[in-house]
Parts: C-alpha cells; structure tokens; sequence
C-alpha cells in the first residue's frame, strides 16, 4: 500500500520529482495548489505531513501526471526529447505537456489494441555509414526515405499526413516562443513524438518536421551530445539539414520544375520563390539544395540572400500562406482514436475532456462536429 | 432522506441541461466529491453557457482515502479502463463508505468499472434515479436510459470474466 513504510516515501519523492519536472519552484507550486503557505507542500514532499486523494488530484493535474505515476511501484523513468532551441530557453513546461500528450495517445492506442509501426524506418545505420562522406550519406538517405514513404513530387504536403498515418508517428503543434522550433523522442513505451512550433511558417514546419525525422531515424547512431541541443551546428545537425532538403526537394522533380519556371535557362529571383512556394519551404531551403546540386554557385546563393529586396518580396508574396495554414494543436489521428475510445466506452468523458483539454460542458458538441454520434456509431453488419 | 451520489460532473451537467437537477435534489441528499463539484461549473443550452450553482443544494466528500483511489486506479488498469480523477474519487468513496448510498452516472466506461469492481448493485441508472423521484418523461439522453446502463454493466461483467477470470 502506497501508505505505508518504503513506498509512502516513493510517493514522498514522486511528487518532488513531478514539481520539478514541471519546472515549478516549491514556492510558485505551492501557490498554484492552493496552500497558505509553501511549508506545507514542503512537509508533503518530505513525508512529514499525510496528503489526501484532492491534493494528490490536483497535483497531479498541475504538474501533467497521470494519477497513476505517483500511486504505481514501478514507473518507467521519463524519455528525454532532444530539442532545439536558442541556449536559455527553459523548456520544462512544454516537454512536461509533450510527453503528457504521448502518454495519453499511447494509452488510446493501447486500448484499442494498435501497433506501432516507426520500427519500420529505423533501418539499420550505424556511425560507420557516416563517418566517410557524411553529407553524401544525409542527401542519400533523404531521397532513399522520399521512395520508402512515397512521398510524391511535392513531398511537404504529405509529409506529415503520412508520418502520423502510415508511421503512427505522434506530432504535437504547440504555440512555442521564438526560442524554439522542435524537439522529438523515440521510446519504447511512449514510440515516436515530434514537437513543432505551431507559430512557425508553413515552409518552415516542413523543414523542422523533416528535421527531426532525421534524428528519428538515426536515434540510435548520434549521441545526444554529439547532436546538441540546436544552439550549435552540430555535425549531426547538418546532416539533419542536407537530409530535409533532400527529402522536400527531391532532385529530379525539382529540376523538372525548375525547367518550367526558369526561362531561357537563366533562374531569376521570382524563380526561387515560386519553387520554395510549390515545394512548401524557404527560400534558403531552395537556393541552398541548388548549390548542393550544382545549379547555383554559393556566392549567387549568398548575394540573393544578402539582398533586402528579395526578403520583402518573399514575405510579400508568402503572407496569406502563413495565416492560412494553421496547424491544430493535436492530430487527426489522435482526436479520432480518443473519440473511438469514448464511444465504445473504453475511456470516461472525464478523461476525454482531459486528453483533448476541452471542458465537460463541450463534449457532445466536439464529438458532433466530429462525426462520432451515436447514430453514425450504430453497427451496421457484423465483422 | 436516501443518499445518491452523483458519480461525475456530467450527470450534474446532463441534469440542468434538462432542467431535472431540482427534482433529484429534492427527492434525494446528493453527495458529490470536491473534484466532481469543481469539474461541474457550466452547462449550455440554447446557444447560451449558464453557470451552475449547487453549493447550497448538496453534499461535497472531502475525505477520500488515498488506498482507495489506489485500489480504483489498479483495478481500472486491469479492466483496461480510463476514468479522469473525479471518477475515480467517487468510486473510491463508494467502496470506502459504510453509508446506505446509492450512485448513479451515465458514463460508459465509468458504469463498466464499477460492474468490473462488483459495485453495480450500489448503482442505478439516471432514468431510474428519475422514475423514482416521479418523473417520467422521455427527454432523455440514449446514455440516461436504464438499457443503456444495464448494457454497460453486462460488459464490465465480461470484463471481469476476461480479466479476473471470475463470474
């Protein structure tokens, strides 16, 4: 019993460890749960004062736990996500609702009985295929990874409808401040999570999307010191960059439209920007895969880099794109599952309200637009 | 008076939605836990989002045990089973409780564990909580209805069958 000797000392140190998972001073968690004062979470944490099931409910609400992290013997310590960020960016909050968000969709996937399937594309790299020729070994892998997933000519707009369908990927857009762009996580319990910056641009959600497949894929050949934390053009990380860019622009479909845009074989500035819009990225990520493939020279890259006019013009004519396309906080995938579980009473209301943070009040209305009403759930013909 | 306690916040909400939250309330003491009172704050209706307000009209339990709440999570875990913290704290009350009381919800998954635990006979469903009260009216929710709650039950016993290889 979680009540008595050794384990009511787990529970003691469970909760200290959420707290500070979930980035909150003593002081500051203190306030949030409602104590008069900070000595009394102070007692709790050291066993000296008994806690009730509402403190326990409301800590545990407050620091993106499931109840049964705190009442369980034996849990799993939690994943580390690699991320990228600018250096002081602190990210104990967010990587606490990201891992709460795979939890809660490994746990819907779980009772519906579903399998993983981001095994498949962990093949079998390891450092030797990198250590000789890096960048080669990055562009290639981009383009071997665009035909396994069958991406298509213009890969970013079924990149992520396929790494959450056909993968079982679990992709959450958060809106992140500018100090962030992604983080992602491979894990045995919790599978493949990937974090994007929903405030980022479109084109920009591709790359960092791309991105962090690379790291997916290669979890198991860099260390996460070798790759960094983002602050720092790791090697690894370039690899990741040639792997994104060879993966949304594949060679031959960008050179096909290329030869329909350009005109008397010479590549104008407006050429660069239809291309980085067709394709759904930058227009860094464009000029840079041309010099890569010796279209461009990297001092014409630079010098159109360099000029303000380009930048204004890009941003002129990419402006509506970016309001247009904003990403909704969870996947399809995942709203579908939870409503699934619901209907065939495998989660509560209660906890579906939860996992997709909508009040009690809203469900009926959330499941109506979703489809999921009880006539439209009726058994038509047995299996 | 008997004693009914109101499982989750969405028969509360269900309640006033239908305007019946008055006739329970006067036919039964209603208890409810802190994390169910604090979860039923508004319903909708007609467009519009109304506060509820029952402070005066039932019971709050603050004092559930933390070995019960223990003892509803395991059990829900191997029924293969998720129910949010307010639900779990009402059945864990229930189990703790030597009151006569009786309970009601209109949650699937909620009505399975409880037929999962062996509580079912401390339970009923919210159309019987309502005949008994003397209402007979069929403005009701497919999730109020006494079938709907029995079928709920059957399946928590094939659970228990499946999973704890009891009858």
């Amino acid at each position: 019993m979680i009540s008595k000797g050794k384990e009511e000392k787990v529970l003691d140190k469970r909760i200290m460890a959420a707290r500070q998972a979930a980035g909150f001073s003593i002081t500051e968690a203190a306030q949030k749960l409602g104590f008069k004062n900070y000595q009394t979470l102070s007692a709790i944490e050291k066993g000296t004062r008994k806690i009730n099931a509402h403190e326990l409910i409301m800590m545990a609400r407050l620091y993106g736990r499931n109840l049964d992290y705190f009442l369980e013997s034996d849990v799993a310590p939690d994943p580390v996500p690699l991320w990228r960020k600018a250096r002081k960016t602190d990210v104990n909050q967010i990587q606490r609702q990201f891992l709460s968000f795979l939890k809660n969709y490994s746990n819907v996937e779980h009772l519906l009985g579903l399998k993983r399937r981001w095994k498949d594309i962990q093949k079998n790299y390891d450092r030797d295929d990198f250590s000789v020729n890096g960048f080669e070994q990055a562009d290639k892998l981009g383009a071997d990874i665009h035909n396994f997933l069958d991406l298509g000519s213009r890969p970013s707009l079924n990149l992520l409808n396929v790494l959450e369908n056909k993968l079982r990927f679990k992709i959450l857009h958060l809106s992140l401040g500018d100090g962030v762009s992604g983080a992602s996580v491979v894990d045995n319990i919790l599978g493949v999570g990937i974090l994007i910056n929903a405030k980022d641009a479109p084109w920009r959600r591709h790359f960092d999307l791309a991105h962090e497949l690379f790291h997916v894929i290669t979890w198991n050949v860099f260390s996460p010191e070798e790759i960094g934390n983002g602050t720092t053009k790791t090697r690894p990380e370039q690899y990741a960059d040639i792997f994104a860019s060879s993966l949304l622009l594949p060679e031959a479909h960008l050179l096909n439209a290329l030869k329909e845009t350009a005109t008397d074989n010479e590549i104008r500035v407006i050429d660069i920007i239809e291309l980085a819009k067709e394709f759904g990225v930058s227009r860094e990520a464009v000029l840079w895969r041309l010099v890569n493939l010796k279209k461009l020279k990297k001092s014409q890259a630079q010098r159109v880099l360099d000029n303000p006019k380009f930048r204004d013009l890009d941003r002129n004519m990419r402006r509506r794109l970016y309001n247009k396309d904003k990403p909704s906080k969870f996947p399809s995938r995942f709203t579908s599952l939870a409503c699934r579980c619901l209907m065939e009473g495998k989660i509560s209301r209660g906890a579906f309200a939860e996992y997709l943070e909508i009040d009690r009040a809203e469900i009926d209305d959330y499941l109506d637009a979703a489809g999921f009403v009880e006539g439209n759930y009726a058994k038509i013909a047995a299996a | 008076m008997r004693k009914l306690l109101l499982l989750d916040a969405d028969v509360i909400i269900d309640l006033h939605t239908l305007g019946l939250f008055g006739k329970i309330s006067r036919a039964y003491d209603v208890y409810v836990t802190q994390e169910v009172y604090e979860e039923a704050t508004y319903f909708k209706k007609g467009g519009s989002t109304n506060p509820i307000n029952i402070a005066d009209k039932v019971i709050v339990i603050g004092n559930v045990d933390l070995e019960g709440l223990e003892k509803v999570e395991k059990e829900a875990k191997e029924a293969r089973l998720v129910i949010d913290p307010g639900e779990s704290t009402s059945i864990a009350y229930i189990n703790q409780t030597e009151e006569k009381m009786i309970f009601c919800s209109c949650d699937k998954a909620a009505i399975k564990l409880v037929s999962y635990m062996e509580l079912e006979q401390k339970s009923i469903s919210l159309e019987n909580a309502l005949k008994t009260t003397g209402y007979h009216g069929k403005k009701l929710y497919p999730r109020h209805l006494e079938r709907t709650f029995k079928a709920a039950v059957n399946e928590g016993k094939t659970l228990r069958i499946q999973f704890k290889k009891l009858v």
